[in-house]
């Protein structure tokens, strides 16, 4: 038993924790153009986020809990209405980044920023995830 | 027979070797900004993450990517950058990787008006 205890372990590690602590995946990066002729450039960074579901994995967990393929099965058909090309999983609400450029005024009110980074990443946590679109960059104040 | 076989083997194997130590690699996306016309100084940044059988926990790799390129073209003007991101699996290996190509442009001060025009503004 000691002599497979490591490789439990390891087994345990890889099985638990990416939805414990959350299976991160960066889905697209875009930088800008960086100006750095200013003397003062603040920075500031804006995230926003919104929950994303997972239809397979909620059918899969409710196929176990209720000991039926029939929850799997219709999860496969919920899917197919999923189809096409996207970025991290479905969420309710899709206007979530839209607020992004407003936040940006907010926090730099000049209008004047540089070295924009704009990130599309997600958190998986098996059955939901996060969801998350995330803008750094400089604010410049002189 | 046998020999074909072992030669087919081998070539399969060979295959299986390269593509293990090559890796398998997609670009998942691809930016650029506006070229200059002045490219006499070139930059480049790269970030990368490891993680075996692809799981990360998160993506703060890509953080320092602004600062290098910004430490690169000191009071400067960084511009025509290529963003590509990339992710290369090495059997039960990922490394995703970030590369920033551009170009540090020196801009030249604005031109002092002529005495001839500064009269022609007062007027």
């Amino acid at each position: 038993m000691h002599r497979f205890l490591p490789l439990f372990l390891v087994f345990a590690f890889l099985v638990l924790a990416p939805p414990l602590v959350g299976c991160a995946t960066l889905h697209r990066a875009q930088l800008d153009e960086i100006d750095g002729q200013h003397a003062h450039l603040v920075p500031f960074e804006i995230h926003v986020s919104e929950t994303g579901v997972s239809a397979k994995a909620i059918g899969q967990i409710a196929s176990i809990a209720m000991k039926s393929s029939r929850p799997s099965q219709i999860a496969s058909i919920v899917a197919l209405f999923q189809f096409g090309p996207k970025t991290g999983e479905v969420v309710y609400d899709d206007t979530f980044a839209d607020a992004v450029a407003t936040d940006i005024l907010e926090r730099c009110p000049t209008a004047r920023v540089t070295g924009l980074m704009s990130l599309r990443e997600s958190t998986n946590y098996y059955a939901v995830s996060g969801e998350y679109v995330t803008v750094r960059g400089y604010c410049i104040v002189d | 027979m046998k020999s074909s076989f072992t030669l087919f083997a081998s070539i399969v194997s060979s295959i299986g070797a390269l593509a293990t130590l090559a890796g398998c690699t997609s670009l998942q996306s691809v930016s650029i900004t506006q070229i200059p016309s002045d490219r006499s100084r070139p930059l480049h940044a790269e970030v990368s993450n490891t993680a075996l059988l692809g799981i990360h926990f998160s993506n703060d790799f890509i953080e320092p990517l602004t600062g290098d390129l910004m430490r690169q073209c000191p009071r400067g003007r960084v511009t025509g950058i290529l963003t590509k991101q990339e992710s290369s699996v090495y059997v039960i290996v990922q490394v995703r990787r970030v590369v920033a190509t551009g170009y540090c442009v020196y801009d030249a001060p604005p031109a002092q008006p002529s005495e001839a025009t500064a009269m022609q503004g007062t007027r």
